[in-house]
């Protein structure tokens, strides 16, 4: 125990003496974790706001009926009659936009958080109030229920959304919902114990009123239930007394297909992170390294006064450990700064893809932290085994050699081409893996990765002798030198050169793929974006399945004189398999909209008369993720039960990962019922301006509709921001990890210069410039990020050939053409030579103020 | 004791009034406290003393790698201490040559390649600085060895190559700073009798901070540095 106490003393005592290998350690840790946790926790929260938000309002329920398209609101008493009903109560719900809280006629607030409205029916909610185990609060007074009843507007706030918006009893809320201009007047404010911390933003409202304000007349969209008996038995017979298209369930699974797609969206991001850790692992085996090689002679001191084998691996393995200790707290801090801002962006993402959510990120629990910094540990453990193994091999002996010191690395050079070659073979196992999961491309990803950040110090050995030749030969002074001062180092600058590699590979691979999948969208949008005018409600990311184009506003644009036809769709989310699909109604009703599906497979004209007269056709997500294709049967749950389609033709789509199926409005109409026209194309008449058009129907409908109307093109530009934006989040934690690589280079460049400190004073004192100091510094650098761009461009086509043809078909299901994007690939790598320059302004600076002559006293 | 020779032409190198101090008070170390010292062309000067007496200091002011903190320093005509950076370099790679103590060649380069450093830096082709070389190389006696790396010669071997690169751009001055502190005795003979051969035969003047009571021998003038100062200053016969 002393010895190991005496032992680590000194190699603190060496830590402290050269802080920069510690440090560099520490950043890399630091940077790799921050990024890892910031993408926990904000995916975490997504999650948990998701979750919490479609569970609100269970309350005491034990479970709930509902049907696609909601339920018939006609079948209600029938459902009481059932057997095991102890309770029931009929739900309404839908979020809405709040435009303003107006005092007195005068605005307080605007916009003001939006809100989600619950229409419940006040006798009956009685049994369902309070949560399990808490008192029951009331959530309408009984001074306030006659008002409630007979007001369509009232409505009863949470006292935590009050207090956000500043309203209060008597105040009157200006909304947005179902496509148009609501008021609602704040009847009283209740307290969240009424309904349970997940309706922090529910606001009650009378059921019949929230039928109306959502354009849900004759509507539920669930009927809570409480059972007499919570087991399975009384479970069972209640769902077997269920007509067909009516679903018992426990509440608590509400949204679980929604929460898996957000939960396999995370987990691509987590992947990412996973990749950033890769990085921070290979900074910190770099730095792992050196320290062993700068401390040889040490080392071997060590060896020399007694210490065995054993005891300096444990030794240097266990500052290592406690670097990876140290760093993770550090990341963990940085982290959760870092997840703050990436949780808006986080919520946008999801909220454009699935589900409207919004995130506060809670700070981390204290076991899941401790499993970070315990994980961390074990990371940098991993990163730093090889290092200490070669640590505990140092012979005995009182004066290191360079030479020697070097060589222990160059003699990991066969061990490394050897793990560079069974990761290959991972990933080319992992491709060949029979599975449609899309997991195996992403274990293929981070083994080829594995291969580029093994195979790069290699390379660089085998290449470096030979292009120090060339630089001899072309009688060039400073590439020699920088090559040799690189060569020499290899320890250093391998580790540090891969690093910069495998990042700059990500960010290729993540560029080509997303570059491939805008030409194709582009392409798909000259096809499928037809109609001169779209117009849908403005909420439609809050409002969801609620968001509609009112039946009055339809009525209105069929009357203008420019229009020819109105091309409308419904659409409702589906349950389908394990997850969630959407079923789109349509009428197509001029030959342009019947261009714009572009078929994959089937043929086109007969499918769409199929498709038109009630059978179905598939975007090809749909197709890819459940295997279905032509001549297929498509069965789905309609409100009275299953009902099925013949698949008449799979056509290309990007609008929706996980993909739709089309039939033609009648039967739409016939199995879930009027659902309500989520959006309309507009076709004008010949000769009719479009931007002219658009801005007739915006005056037109200004102050009554809250509705969108953008031109074809408005709509195409749309369309391209929304993909910018839902790729926004990737690039920018690229973004970051390429970052912390340049860091790593910048800190390998600077460490560098400190451990040939003597040899620049060498050559000042043999009359280099300063100047030619610096020129030899650019020389370095610009090979220590020429190397990393010959790993990248390989292996960045490699990952941009995974995620295009792998990852994105198989988790996605879109097909993409690959496209290498020579322009911003090449920007790529320009932009890390130009980073990697700029980092050697530090060393020159320090090189400027160098004392000669104190560096050449110094040994 | 003044060593200025005060009724000559200037001499090659010229120092008066030369203090230089390190660090700060009261922690400031003095290694030079008023040095004045002529060296006539063609002179090999032994400079003795103890460790940290200013030996090496005196080396590195009149190689303008360091600046006094008073007193003026001149060479061949010019005041070193005024020289910009840029300008300093330039007068190291064209009037001055460096001998090391732990010979500094640059490891990753060839024996060739390290002597003929200086002359690329100076501006010479590639071939014509390698051929210069070359022929130094052959001058130590080492031109076999031409392609080999430092760190497969001897401790003598690399002091040779050393010397010959501080002999390439054919400067007026050698310096050398305990040039054969880091050698045995027999390689440190032959090194320091090989060294004072070739800077007499092309007339160099030479400036050796040493220890060694050989060197001593083989010099010229020998002055004695002792806190900072000149405390003695003797001349024999070559």
């Amino acid at each position: 125990m002393n010895a190991a106490a005496a032992v680590l003393g000194v190699l603190w005592s060496d830590l402290r003496r050269r802080p920069g290998t510690a440090l560099a350690s520490l950043s890399a840790v630091a940077s790799g974790v921050a990024v890892f946790v910031a993408i926990l926790l904000a995916g975490s929260a997504a999650r948990s706001s998701f979750v919490s938000a479609v569970q609100a309002v269970a309350g005491r329920a034990t479970h709930e009926v509902t049907a696609e398209g909601g339920l018939d609101e006609t079948r209600f008493p029938a459902l009481l009659e059932l057997p095991h009903v102890a309770a029931a109560q009929p739900v309404v719900e839908g979020r809405i936009a709040v435009e303003a809280v107006l005092r007195g006629g005068t605005s307080v607030r605007s916009p003001a958080p939006p809100l989600r409205i619950l229409g419940v029916d006040p006798f009956r909610v009685g049994p369902f109030l309070g949560e399990p185990g808490k008192g029951t609060a009331p959530v309408v007074r009984d001074e306030d229920l006659t008002e409630f009843l007979t007001d369509p507007h009232a409505v009863v706030l949470p006292r935590r959304w009050a207090d956000e918006a500043g309203a209060q009893a008597g105040d009157t809320l200006r909304v947005a919902a179902a496509g148009q201009i609501a008021t609602l007047r704040v009847l009283a404010v209740y307290e969240l114990d009424a309904l349970g911390e997940a309706a922090r933003d529910s606001a009650v409202i009378d059921i019949a009123a929230a039928q109306e304000l959502l354009d849900k007349c004759g509507r539920l969209d669930r009927v809570d239930i409480a059972l007499d008996e919570d087991d399975p038995a009384c479970e069972a017979e209640l769902s077997a007394a269920l007509p067909p298209g009516e679903r018992l369930q426990r509440p608590e699974r509400r949204g679980e297909r929604v929460a898996r797609m957000i939960d396999a969206f995370r987990l691509n991001l987590l992947a990412l992170g996973g990749l950033a850790l890769v990085v921070g692992a290979l900074l910190v085996f770099n730095a792992a390294q050196f320290s062993v090689v700068r401390r040889n002679a040490l080392l071997g001191q060590l060896r020399a006064l007694g210490v065995t084998r054993p005891l300096l691996m444990g030794a240097v393995l266990a500052e290592v450990v406690a670097l990876g200790f140290v760093g993770g707290a550090l990341g963990l801090a940085l982290g959760s700064l870092l997840a703050n801002r990436l949780a808006g962006r986080l919520a946008e993402t999801i909220t454009d893809l699935y589900a409207f959510v919004q995130v506060d990120v809670a700070p981390m629990t204290w076991p899941a932290a401790m499993l970070v910094l315990l994980g961390t540990a074990g990371v940098a453990a991993a990163a730093g085994f090889f290092p200490a193994l070669d640590a505990a091999r140092t012979p005995p002996r009182m004066v290191g050699l360079r030479s020697r010191e070097e060589g222990l690395f160059r003699a990991q050079l066969p061990r490394l081409a050897f793990f560079a070659l069974a990761f290959c073979a991972a990933g080319v196992g992992a491709m060949n893996f029979p599975t449609r999961a899309w997991w195996p491309g992403l274990i293929a990803a981070f083994a080829f990765v594995g291969t580029g950040a093994c195979l790069l110090p290699a390379a660089m050995a085998l290449l470096l002798p030979p292009l120090r030749k060339l630089g001899e030969r072309m009688g060039l002074l400073a590439l020699p030198l920088a090559v040799g001062a690189l060569s020499r180092s290899l320890s250093r600058t391998g580790g540090a050169a891969s690093a910069l590699g495998v990042a700059l590979a990500m960010t290729i691979g993540v560029i080509t793929m997303v570059k491939s999948f805008e030409s194709e969208v582009r392409r798909w949008i000259d096809g499928a974006i037809r109609a001169d005018l779209f117009i849908s409600d403005v909420n439609e990311h809050l409002a969801r399945e609620d968001a509609r184009v009112p039946n009055a506003a339809l009525r209105e644009l069929a009357a203008m004189p420019e229009v020819e036809a109105l091309d409308t769709l419904r659409k409702i989310d589906l349950a389908y398999a394990d997850r969630t699909m959407l079923f789109f109604g349509v009428n197509l009703p001029t030959p342009d909209s019947r261009e714009r599906f572009e078929f994959l497979s089937g043929d086109g004209p007969s499918a769409i008369e199929g498709m038109l007269g009630g059978e179905a056709i598939v975007s090809e997500p749909l197709a890819n993720r459940y295997n279905l294709g032509v001549g297929d049967t498509l069965a789905v749950n309609g409100r009275r039960g299953e009902v099925t389609f013949k698949i008449l033709g799979v056509f290309r789509d990007f609008s929706y990962d996980r993909g739709y199926a089309v039939t033609g409005e009648k039967r739409y109409l016939e199995i879930f019922g009027e659902t309500g026209v989520r959006n309309v194309a507009v076709y004008l008449k010949p000769g009719v301006e479009r931007e002219a058009a658009a801005r007739s129907v915006r005056e037109r409908f200004a102050g009554r509709y809250v509705l969108n109307v953008r031109s074809n093109a408005e709509l195409r530009g749309h369309i391209l921001d929304v993909f910018n934006h839902t790729f926004a989040l990737t690039y920018l934690l690229q973004t970051i990890a390429t970052a912390f690589a340049l860091g790593g280079i910048t800190v390998t460049l600077f460490g560098l210069f400190l451990e040939r400190a003597r040899e620049i004073a060498t050559l000042r004192a043999l009359g280099s410039a300063v100047s030619h100091v610096g020129r030899l510094f650019a020389m370095e650098s610009l090979l220590m990020a020429l190397f990393p761009v010959l790993l990248a461009l390989p292996l960045g086509a490699v990952l941009a050939w995974i995620l295009v043809h792998v990852i994105n078909l198989r988790s996605y299901g879109w097909s993409i053409a690959y496209a290498w994007p020579w322009s911003p690939v090449l920007g790529t790598c320009a932009l890390a030579v130009a980073a990697g320059l700029c980092a050697t302004l530090v060393p020159w600076a320090l090189a400027r103020r160098q004392s000669i002559a104190g560096a050449l006293r110094e040994e | 004791m003044s060593n200025a020779s005060p009724d000559a032409a200037e001499p090659l190198i010229r120092c008066r009034g030369v203090k230089r101090g390190y660090g700060t008070a009261p922690a400031r170390t003095v290694a030079l406290a008023g040095v004045d010292l002529d060296v006539p062309a063609g002179q090999t000067l032994a400079i003795v003393g103890p460790s940290g007496s200013g030996k090496s200091t005196l080396l590195h002011l009149i190689g303008a790698m360091e600046i006094p903190d008073e007193g003026e320093v001149r060479v061949a005509g010019r005041d070193v201490t005024k020289l910009a950076d840029d300008e300093a370099a330039r007068f190291r790679r064209e009037k001055i040559g460096f001998v090391f103590q732990f010979f500094n060649l640059i490891p990753t380069l060839s024996s060739l390649d390290n002597v003929a450093l200086p002359a690329r830096m100076a501006g010479r082709g590639a071939a014509e600085a390698r051929a210069k070389a070359r022929t130094l190389l052959e001058r130590v006696s080492l031109g076999e060895r031409a392609e080999s790396r430092p760190d497969a010669l001897s401790g003598g071997q690399q002091q040779r190559v050393a010397i010959a690169r501080a002999l390439v751009n054919d400067p007026r001055i050698v310096l050398a700073d305990e040039p054969t502190g880091a050698l045995d005795t027999a390689s440190g003979e032959a090194v320091l009798k090989l060294l004072l051969e070739i800077v007499r035969e092309r007339g160099t003047t030479l400036l050796m901070a040493t220890h060694s009571e050989q060197a001593v021998a083989h010099a010229e003038r020998r002055i004695r540095v002792e806190d900072g100062r000149i405390v003695a200053d003797e001349r024999r016969a070559p």
